[in-house]
């Protein structure tokens, strides 16, 4: 590629991204020392500060986070208090609704924007092979950053019950009508022609009728052997509710908000029909009979 | 009686604000006419099914598409009784003046045609002579023996000869000097529409026999489906799928299912590619052919697709709707006004998905070819008129309409000219209206009594060849009829 395609390329890139947000990200992370990051990564810790209880978090920086310094899990969900902080979790607040603020995917992607221009990967003067693999890794920390593997590390936690006939057709038919409602109901109240606040507050409400869809779920008694299964659909249902709410802030994020629509018009869709598929194994499998006609529908199209 | 006609027209002719003159003979002929042929437009009322529930509003909305429809319709109408008597005044009782007047007609019907596409233009419409409501053509598919000729010059052909012989036969009464030679017009032209008949009536059928199912389905119209609706929806659907295909197990057909049915996108959301194809060859042994309707997303828009998916093979053959209806499937430029006047009063109007018209054809020839048409296509000749196809079918959608039954017998009379025209069977799926199976002859083989979900079956007879008329379409009668107003309005100007 030639070298001035390549800093024209370079140039309108950081450009469009918004050289305001580059600026105030450097301002942050240069001026303001630390002062944006949020304290805990463990291995800040110096020599001066304990952690009395053990969990990766200091006792100063237990006060910042207002967690017990005697206790290494204080919201008692099973995870350290450290590793929760580190993977972008609340200490405080039990899974899984307990995403700490999500990164700004766009003002990221402006940092590595500069600083492949500083280093030169995406320079005039980089080989071809160079910028290319340059901006490959950018799209693929991109991607990485949206898809966070650490947000996803931790499994909701269910309410079980003991797995017999009758208790798996309750459930079935009760997250029948949860699968109805939200993944095949038509009620995206969302024009083109509108106007964007309009749009904007459709997408909004829309993520939190999933967030109340995910509380739902988190309140269902699930059969043991459902459990993740459950867990899956949980999953599913939250990341509607994360891409709606991406969407639905474009504004301040409008990378994220690009990849949340991608996701909402591909991804999704395989996820659901995955989530059916094992749907329908589990009660061909256990010869299950459930009422509702959802199942009435998925017995029609085995045949 | 002729005195008070008389008097009447004398008296229309003093007055200086109703010039032209003759033109609101016909524009008040055109008024009644077609205020009744758009009637079906008040069954649209309430707008509820699009959202309005303001039903002051929905009566002005619905007035003035009414209006809007009617008005253009009987001015073509006063503007050919206008010109008509033109060439009366110049022409008077001459031989050759039916003929022009038959001319004139085809013209006035066929600009007719352009110009409700034009009143209602929107993004993404398309335009051409498309709308033929209430051309009279469709009232003679009644008398069957007459309506055949329509295999040879089509619905104008028709047009044309009715208004010769009625211009005649008045000129036979009115000037007896001259009645043998109109008698003579009226002999010709019944030898010529004699021989139309009987070549338009000989066999023109295959040999396949193809056993066709018409799902038949009762799904409402409305802003948003919750997900119980669309499973109880699908639930009927696939029931009578299987029923169907239980029929078709060892002879194989057809299944036709209405517009807006959208199986293969409700399959497609919930089931994985392999699972459908699992479906789909689950289906029965023998081959069966599923004609599904689909809106799908291309390079100009949303379209709406009728597709021919084959039990074994997939997806055959597909066709985009090309007719698309104004206010159900775009917002025509007039209304964006309305709509945004609304919304100023803060009646929050919303304005309707829209989807364009579509141009992609995918054509199979095995094991059936056939043309497919989509609810409003059937009004127009071009649309359904495809010479490499052996059969029409159809799928339609009156529920925006409230399965209006006036609309619902135009449609059935347009689909019998279309089978006369093309000399093919002609099978027709409806959601919110009848389902039916046509003969080449215009004759209704089977039709399901009521609305409603049901499944009704028949079968079609692949034709052996293309009709005339389906090679060569409306071009000659339009040319002819062309020339015949240009020798009079030459003559006319001469003079």
């Amino acid at each position: 590629m030639p070298p001035k395609i390549k800093f024209i390329i370079g140039s309108l890139a950081i450009v469009a991204i918004g050289v305001l947000a580059v600026g105030m990200s450097f301002l942050r992370t240069n001026f303001s020392g630390t002062g944006s990051l949020a304290p805990g990564v463990s291995d800040k810790l110096s020599a001066m500060e304990t952690d009395s209880d053990k969990d990766g978090l200091s006792d100063i920086e237990e006060s910042y986070w207002n967690t017990d310094f005697q206790n290494s899990d204080s919201d008692g969900d099973g995870f350290l208090d450290g590793e929760e902080v580190v993977s972008g979790h609340d200490p405080l607040k039990p899974g899984p609704d307990d995403l700490l603020t999500q990164a700004n995917l766009t003002e990221k992607v402006t940092d590595l924007l500069i600083g492949g221009l500083y280093s030169g990967d995406l320079g005039t003067k980089a080989t071809d092979a160079t910028f290319d693999k340059a901006l490959g890794d950018l799209s693929v920390a991109a991607i990485s950053e949206f898809y966070d593997p650490k947000a996803a590390a931790k499994p909701p936690v269910v309410r079980t019950v003991a797995t017999t006939k009758a208790s798996e057709e309750i459930y079935l038919n009760k997250i029948a009508q949860i699968i109805k409602q939200n993944l095949f109901s038509q009620v995206l109240d969302v024009q083109a022609s509108s106007e964007l606040q309009q749009q904007k507050s459709s997408f909004l409400t829309l993520s939190n009728q999933f967030s109340l869809t995910r509380d739902e779920l988190l309140n269902i008694e699930v059969p043991i052997n459902w459990k993740n299964f459950h867990a899956t659909l949980i999953g599913l249902i939250t990341r509607f509710k994360n891409d709606y709410g991406a969407v639905g802030n474009y504004d301040r994020d409008p990378i994220r908000a690009m990849v949340a629509l991608n996701e909402l018009r591909v991804v999704l869709g395989d996820e659901i029909r995955l989530i059916i598929k094992d749907l329908r194994d589990g009660i061909a499998k256990r010869a299950l009979n459930p009422s509702d006609t959802f199942f009435n529908v998925l017995g029609l199209l085995g045949n | 009686m002729d005195q008070y006609f008389k008097r009447a027209l004398a008296s229309i002719k003093n007055v200086p604000y109703l010039k032209p003159q003759w033109f609101w003979a016909g524009f008040s002929i055109g008024i009644l006419y077609f205020g009744t042929i758009f009637w079906w437009m008040w069954s649209l009322h309430p707008l509820t099914t699009i959202g309005i529930t303001n039903q002051f509003w929905s009566f002005v909305i619905v007035a003035v598409a009414y209006v809007g429809s009617v008005l253009p319709a009987a001015a073509m109408w006063g503007l050919f009784s206008w010109a008509l008597f033109k060439i009366i005044e110049r022409w008077g009782s001459h031989s050759a003046t039916p003929f022009f007047a038959g001319g004139l007609f085809v013209l006035t019907e066929y600009l007719r045609a352009w110009v409700f596409g034009i009143v209602w233009a929107g993004s993404g419409s398309s335009l051409g002579p498309n709308w033929t409501f209430g051309n009279p053509a469709y009232w003679l598919t009644a008398f069957s023996p007459f309506a055949q000729s329509a295999s040879w010059w089509g619905m104008y052909g028709i047009d044309f000869v009715l208004v010769v012989l009625i211009v005649a036969g008045i000129f036979s009464y009115k000037y007896p000097a001259k009645r043998q030679i109109n008698l003579a017009t009226l002999v010709t032209i019944a030898a010529v529409c004699g021989g139309a008949i009987i070549i338009g009536s000989q066999p023109n059928d295959g040999t396949n026999n193809i056993p066709v199912a018409l799902i038949q389905t009762e799904k409402q119209t409305q802003p948003n489906y919750s997900g119980d609706e669309a499973f109880k929806d699908a639930q009927q659907k696939l029931k009578l799928i299987k029923e169907a295909a239980t029929k078709f197990e060892k002879s194989g057909g057809i299944i036709i299912l209405p517009e807006g049915s959208a199986l293969s996108t409700f399959l497609n959301s919930i089931l994985t590619p392999t699972a459908i194809q699992e479906y789909f060859r689950k289906l029965g042994p023998t081959e069966i052919l599923i004609v599904d309707n689909v809106k799908t997303e291309t390079s100009t828009g949303l379209v709406s697709r009728i597709a021919m998916i084959s039990s074994r093979d997939g997806l055959i053959a597909s066709k985009d709707k090309h007719v698309i209806a104004p206010g159900g499937e775009y917002v025509p430029f007039i209304a964006r006004g309305l709509i945004s006047v609304g919304n100023l009063l803060g009646l929050d109007f919303k304005r309707p998905s829209s989807i364009v018209a579509g141009s992609d054809t995918l054509t199979a020839s095995k094991p059936i070819s056939a043309s497919l048409v989509a609810c409003s296509d059937v009004f127009s000749t071009d649309a359904v008129r495809d010479k490499n196809a052996s059969v029409i079918l159809g799928v339609n959608s009156l529920a925006l309409f409230r399965g209006s039954g006036w609309l619902s017998y135009q449609i059935l009379a347009a689909n019998k000219m279309r089978a006369i025209e093309n000399r093919s069977w002609l099978a027709w799926a409806s959601n919110s209206s009848h389902s039916y199976i046509i003969t080449p002859t215009g004759e209704t083989s089977v039709i399901s009594k009521e609305n409603g979900y049901g499944i009704l079956t028949g079968s079609v007879v692949p034709r052996r060849q293309p009709a005339w008329y389906t090679y060569i379409g409306d071009w000659p009668v339009l040319l002819a009829s062309f020339a015949l107003v240009g020798i009079s309005f030459r003559r006319h100007n001469a003079s």
